[in-house]
């Protein structure tokens, strides 16, 4: 990557106020670094079973996805045959059973075939090279680790989870719940008497106090 | 170039090896404290569960790193399999400076008078090959007391009635329940227990020039952000290292421990952070490399006097290994009982430590640590839908 375009993703992460990832070829001209478009799409619609959105965020939201795809060309590679096999196996069983692809099945009929590949029952034809069961739980566990984990890993996007178990988010520091003097008093409802620096970025103004 | 001869080798900047490091560096000898990992800060890692300690998933916050460390793991049927740190089978403590001590939990238990002579009181335990300690709980009173003080511990002095005798209180006051340790203290006192405050090396007030804790959920399996966690890291091995007589020399392997004809040790051969082969001479060679490595190493130290390894003429090096039976229960309330005043363990009861009928041994009983989201996760009532 030349300094320029290095310069340019730096600004607009800034100005978005977050980390923008700039995709690794994956080779399929998909936007994804390891998945193609196509299988994507399983791994999204497989997601959004395992944690559906009600009326509080899903995969979808949490980016699970993204979670996945970011570490499979990272601590997950070691994983990447598991799903370049089992993916394909899911889509040939619902093509078979239902004429369809995965993610186009209506909900229920997904969450029934999942129930069916956890206990290893789908058509054992598409089913040689890869246990269903085994990768039913390796997706289940990696979405898990996608909408709990922390966001810098891809998933978690906004701390979706932390909100819908009420935990704060990014996690507050500085709680001191036992009784100290210096916490009997109170804290400066302004900043005023503080040192302020103000640092100037592209898009946006920090400002640092130091007590 | 070649190392300067010292008078005692340290190997492993753990729990063990950095109290040993201070105590012979403090009685004038020249050291040199050897570590495979680094320093581990909070800021590596934070409180990022995916890698923490307790689940590594994505990796080893306190190392091993995956690359210059993987275990052969043999099967009772012979096979073998290499594992790396980040999998379960490896077994994997820490490999940094303070080791577990960066990321512990933090109880601070003495043994009990019993745990020293446990074949007395049980008997021959069949396919077992429990014996006694050669040393009591007075042996190592004034230890467990010197531990508490230099390297902190905030307790209530005798809330345990179980407790053996102590001499001297803990140098902090204990810390208070969270709102689940208050209900099952509540619950304990109502079944006849004796509930208590953990004992813990975490600054309960201000000590040792470090500040109190400040109770974060994510406290076991990660390092402190403030450094109000007490370990060895910082403690024991920067006294070790202002007396200007230790060297610790980090992401250096030790490889094998050299002896000489009469079977005693004259150094190590080492790989230092460049992975070259290099050598250190010792009067004194210390091995703390924590229960599986300092076997290994043992293992792998041949002479002519112990060609199946050091010490290991009687096949018994590397046997026994005691794992760390931890189990648990959970339930459900009626009402929240979660309020977030970490490290979630607080606290305990001894009444099942010996003494019990048909119970060989027994355990201390705890709230336990907080379980981050991910971890959590994997908790569900029974029958309840995934
Ligand atoms: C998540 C967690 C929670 C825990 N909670 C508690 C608790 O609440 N209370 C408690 O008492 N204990 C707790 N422990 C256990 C405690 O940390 C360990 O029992 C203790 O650290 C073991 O001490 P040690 O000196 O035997 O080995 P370690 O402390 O593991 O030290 C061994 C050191 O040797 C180094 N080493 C190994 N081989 C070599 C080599 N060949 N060359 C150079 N260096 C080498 C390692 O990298 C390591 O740093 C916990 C541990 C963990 C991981």
């Amino acid at each position: 990557m030349n300094s320029t375009r290095r310069d340019f993703i730096r600004q607009i992460s800034l100005a978005s106020g977050s980390i923008m990832f700039i995709p690794a070829c994956s080779g399929y001209g998909s936007v994804w670094r390891f998945f193609t478009e196509a299988e994507a799409k399983t791994v999204i619609a497989f997601a959004e079973q395992i944690i559906p959105a009600d009326k509080d965020p899903g995969a979808t939201d949490a980016n699970i996805i993204n979670f996945i795809d970011k570490q499979l060309v990272g601590p997950y590679t070691r994983f990447q045959e598991m799903y370049r096999k089992g993916i394909p196996a899911i889509e040939n069983s619902a093509q078979k059973l239902f004429q369809k692809a995965f993610h186009e099945l209506g909900f229920e009929v997904q969450t029934g075939f999942m129930v069916q590949m956890e206990k290893g029952e789908l058509p054992e034809e598409f089913w040689q090279e890869t246990n269903q069961s085994g990768f039913f739980r390796l997706m289940l566990d990696h979405a898990m680790q996608g909408f709990y984990g922390s966001p810098r890993h891809g998933g978690n996007t906004n701390y979706v989870s932390y909100k819908m178990m009420k935990l704060d988010y990014p996690h507050v520091m500085g709680q001191n719940r036992y009784v100290s003097k210096c916490a009997q008093q109170p804290l400066p409802a302004s900043p005023q008497g503080r040192e302020k620096e103000l640092i100037n970025a592209p898009g946006q103004t920090i400002e640092i106090y130091y007590s | 170039m070649k190392n300067k001869h010292i008078n005692a080798i340290v190997v492993g900047a753990g729990a063990g090896g950095g109290v040993v490091a201070k105590e012979l560096a403090l009685a004038g000898l020249s050291v040199v404290l050897f570590e495979r990992g680094g320093w581990a800060t909070y800021d590596d890692h934070d409180d990022d569960e995916l890698i923490s300690q307790r689940t590594t998933v994505l990796g080893n916050a306190f190392g091993p790193d995956n690359k210059r460390y993987r275990r052969v793991v043999q099967y009772n049927d012979g096979s073998t399999q290499i594992v790396l740190p980040t999998e379960g089978s490896y077994s994997n403590n820490a490999a940094c400076v303070g080791s577990g001590t960066v990321s512990y939990g933090a109880m601070a238990w003495r043994f009990m008078e019993q745990d020293f002579k446990l074949k007395t009181i049980y008997g021959h335990i069949e396919g077992s090959t429990l014996e006694d300690w050669p040393i009591s709980y007075f042996d190592l009173e004034p230890c467990y007391e010197k531990a508490e003080w230099e390297i902190g511990v905030a307790g209530e002095h005798n809330a345990n009635p179980f407790c053996a005798p102590r001499q001297k209180p803990y140098p902090m006051p204990p810390f208070s329940y969270n709102r689940e340790g208050n209900l099952l203290s509540d619950a304990a006192k109502r079944l006849g227990l004796h509930p208590f405050p953990i004992p813990m090396l975490r600054n309960s007030i201000r000590y040792n020039g470090r500040p109190a804790c400040y109770r974060m959920r994510s406290c076991v399996g990660f390092a402190c952000p403030v450094n109000a966690k007490c370990g060895t890291h910082n403690t024991v091995i920067p006294t070790a290292i202002r007396t200007g007589n230790c060297e610790l020399r980090t992401h250096c392997q030790v490889a094998e421990i050299m002896l000489d004809e009469k079977g005693r040790a004259t150094g190590v051969k080492y790989f230092d952070e460049n992975h070259q082969g290099q050598i250190q001479t010792a009067d004194l060679v210390v091995v703390s490399a924590a229960a599986i490595e300092t076997a290994r190493l043992l293992l792998n130290s041949k002479s002519k006097l112990f060609p199946n390894g050091a010490g290991n003429n009687n096949d018994w090096v590397g046997r026994n290994l005691q794992g760390h039976a931890y189990t648990g229960a959970a339930g459900l309330m009626k009402d929240e009982v979660y309020d977030d005043v970490g490290p979630g363990a607080c606290m305990a009861v001894c009444d099942f430590n010996h003494g019990n009928k048909d119970i060989i041994g027994g355990g201390a009983l705890c709230n336990e640590f907080t379980a981050m989201p991910y971890l959590f996760s994997k908790m569900r009532p029974p029958g309840a839908k995934k």
